[in-house]
């Protein structure tokens, strides 16, 4: 009689998994990071900011360049876009963009 | 005569004319790189890459054309009547591969609980020290272990991934909790999210490996017959 109740109990058990299985697939479908749903959510939400290095000697430029990226990633900052503005034909700086970076504890 | 120059005239004008109205359809091939993605035109699924596909500018301006695979970052194009791929005849989409993707597998348990009914011959105090066994060999962050309630949750383990569209996050953590004890069944869950500002988190729909390993062994171990 034990084991009869013990079995009916394991069923019952088991049978509850699949109810809760059938529970989950019913729900909505998950924001996955690949879609592009997934982006735009998370666009508004990037820290982003842009400086502007005035250097027309092309060579002082990049030593401004490493030093500003230097700043920057000391507090948290790295290198998203590096645009150079060149007026005429004309090399006149760089266009950085950084990105704030995760903060993982 | 001047009727003459009038038929010459139409027939000029005509050619012209003829010759400079755009064409307003165009069969071009679309494909991906890998391929095999699934393509939606106006977010109705047309076919899977490659396929040819005839796009009429009649009354549309413009098509989105959304490129989706299992494993890879989905890419969105715009084609209108002068876009250079649209008359060269060949569009082309290059999907990146996710790295969260190539970093987690498949699971029953991810997000989702599974029940273990443990073997016979396995005394409750051996199952509860297999489980043990099978997360610290992995991993020592354990955040709860109350054998008297039944119940073992790890810490989340992150893991950071760079791509080209920004940095994600990804956490996975094993729970494990006593159902009945007679018979002996134990359920187990691993939760796996993700995160795109490290505030944020989104259920993923796959687990780290580790959580993946971690949870096989407890399965077989358990189930299985000395």
């Amino acid at each position: 009689m034990n084991q009869f109740i013990t079995a009916l109990c394991t069923i019952f058990i088991l049978l509850s998994s699949f109810g809760s299985d059938w529970v989950y697939s019913s729900q909505q479908e998950p924001l996955l990071p690949e879609s592009i749903a997934a982006r735009t959510e998370m666009s508004p939400s990037q820290r982003n900011y842009t400086i502007f290095l005035e250097e027309d000697d092309p060579e002082k430029a990049a030593q401004l360049l490493n030093s500003a990226n230097d700043q920057y990633a000391r507090k948290g900052w790295s290198v998203f876009s590096i645009i150079p503005y060149i007026e005429g034909s004309d090399f006149e700086g760089f266009f950085v963009t950084y990105q704030k970076n995760f903060v993982m504890n | 005569m001047p009727k003459k120059s009038v038929l010459l005239f139409n027939l000029i004008l005509f050619l012209t004319l003829s010759g400079c109205s755009a064409p307003k359809q165009f069969v071009a091939e679309i494909a991906t790189i890998p391929s095999g993605a699934m393509v939606a035109i106006d977010g109705a699924p047309v076919e899977t890459t490659p396929f040819s596909h005839s796009f009429d500018f009649t009354t549309v301006e413009e098509y989105t054309i959304n490129a989706t695979r299992e494993g890879f970052f989905e890419e969105k194009l715009t084609v209108d009547s002068e876009s250079p791929s649209l008359l060269a005849g060949q569009i082309t989409i290059k999907l990146e591969p996710s790295p969260l993707w190539e970093a987690t597998t498949f699971s029953p348990t991810t997000n989702n609980w599974i029940q273990v009914l443990v073997s016979d011959d396995i005394s409750p105090r051996m199952s509860w020290q297999i489980m043990i066994d099978a997360v610290i060999k992995r991993s020592s962050a354990i955040k709860a272990l109350n054998y008297e309630a039944g119940y073992l949750e790890t810490k989340y383990y992150y893991k950071k991934f760079n791509t080209k569209h920004g940095e994600f996050l990804l956490r996975c953590q094993l729970v494990a909790t006593l159902v009945s004890s007679e018979p002996l069944i134990y359920r187990i869950k691993n939760v796996s999210e993700w995160s795109g500002n490290g505030t944020q988190w989104h259920p993923y729909n796959r687990v780290l490996l580790m959580n993946e390993s971690m949870t096989t062994e407890i399965q077989n171990r358990l189930r299985k017959r000395y």
